[in-house]
């Protein structure tokens, strides 16, 4: 019994070793809270809500399954300019087809289309 | 054989406990032999139902929720090393997994040793593109942020045509949401039940032993899953129905919030194919 604990104590500090080799670089960290600005003026950019195109969109309509909403020029030319963005995300709200916006979400696009869909 | 004297016979180790060094999701207590190289490859579809399956996705069988293509070697008897890429269910995508498993002991036919046991170490680094939304997981601040690590122990035992398996796991994530604890203690049982003599059936829950993630407005739920296992010889073939998405354990351990009850289990299966060198 002390022999397959002493095996059992030793695979473990071992793999205890292989682990801390390899994991180096052990950290504990979060996420910063986000803390939404209410006296802010509504003001949301491209780059704003391009995490959440990637996220939602791009596995459909991105890179290499035209037309490219990872592209600016191609997502205002196909989408934004002739209202088919608006229709089906805002008024609709048929797409992005596999999941439901969060409200907050939805309120960041409305203020990038109130705003113009500024870049 | 039949000459030889009964202590040595009694001594016998149990063989195949499981059939695979899976479970569905969780490791099981087998390893390779020396020299053996394990080819694997596992899939999950999508969403079967709920609002992400049925009819628009062919109840998930258009979408991939996790896909994984790896290898392992034995590198003794007891020694098992494996490195493979996953998808990644969850906010970390694109994952590489490294582990290393030893087991400590291995069940007798004399009872001498009741139990087999083996422990697993694992790292898991995402090699995906950084995110540009600071509040993301994605975004990853710092290099290390890409990495999380478990410490798995199993322990199992067969009786007869039925065996049972508790897994004791600890998740370790370098990076994780706001609020979120960084460590994750988990409780795993597994079962194999050999239904015919190429057939078992198979059954994997874990359990997060952690106030986070057992309240229920945090989302999180029990990763369960069930299945059929068919050994054709070389090959090892599984089928299985399972709420997680992910399949390295430092991904469906930390991630799941599929729900059964909403119809959030998909199809998925394993192929594992056996050479030696």
């Amino acid at each position: 019994m002390r022999k397959v604990m002493g095996r059992a104590g030793a695979a473990f500090g071992g793999l205890l070793i292989f682990n801390a080799l390899v994991f180096s670089a052990c950290t504990a960290d979060e996420v910063p809270l986000q803390v939404v600005d209410t006296t802010a003026t509504c003001a949301v950019t491209y780059t704003q809500i391009q995490p959440m195109l990637r996220r939602y969109c791009e596995g459909c309509h991105g890179t290499g399954f035209p037309p490219d909403v990872s592209n600016y020029a191609t997502l205002k030319a196909q989408y934004l300019d002739n209202g088919v963005f608006e229709r089906r995300v805002i008024t609709r709200r048929d797409m992005p087809s596999n999941t439901t916006l969060t409200a907050a979400e939805i309120d960041s696009i409305i203020c990038w289309r109130d705003g113009g869909y500024p870049e | 054989m039949l000459l030889a004297p009964k202590s040595v016979q009694a001594q016998e180790p149990v063989y195949a406990t499981f059939k695979d060094r899976r479970v569905i999701n969780t490791q099981s207590v087998e390893v390779l032999q020396a020299k053996q190289f394990d080819f694997r490859i596992s899939h999950r579809f999508g969403d079967m139902a709920g609002s992400f399956g049925g009819w628009q996705n062919f109840f998930g069988l258009e979408s991939a929720a996790d896909v994984l293509i790896g290898g392992e070697y034995g590198l003794s008897n007891s020694m098992t090393i494996g490195l493979a890429r996953t998808k990644g269910s969850a906010d970390f995508r694109q994952l590489i997994n490294g582990f290393a498993k030893y087991r400590v002991l291995q069940q007798t036919t004399d009872n001498k040793m009741p139990i087999s046991m083996a422990i697993v170490g694992m790292t898991t680094m995402s090699t995906m593109k950084r995110g540009l939304d600071t509040f993301s997981l994605n975004f990853m601040p710092k290099f290390a942020h890409r990495f999380s690590y478990s410490l798995e122990m199993h322990i199992a035992r067969k009786f007869k045509s039925f065996s049972l398996q508790l897994s004791p796991t600890f998740v370790w994530r370098n990076y994780v949401l706001n609020g979120q604890p960084n460590a994750l203690f988990s409780l795993g049982v597994a079962s194999r039940i050999q239904l015919t003599k190429v057939m078992g059936l198979i059954l994997d829950v874990a359990v997060p032993l952690s106030p986070y993630y057992l309240k229920a407005s945090n989302g999180y739920t029990v990763p369960i899953g069930v299945g059929f296992e068919f050994d054709t010889g070389g090959h090892i073939f599984q089928i299985n129905l399972t709420n997680s998405a992910g399949i390295a354990s430092t991904d469906y351990l930390s991630y799941t919030t599929q729900n059964w009850l909403k119809g959030e289990f998909r199809f998925g299966f394993t192929i594992s194919r056996l050479f030696r060198f």
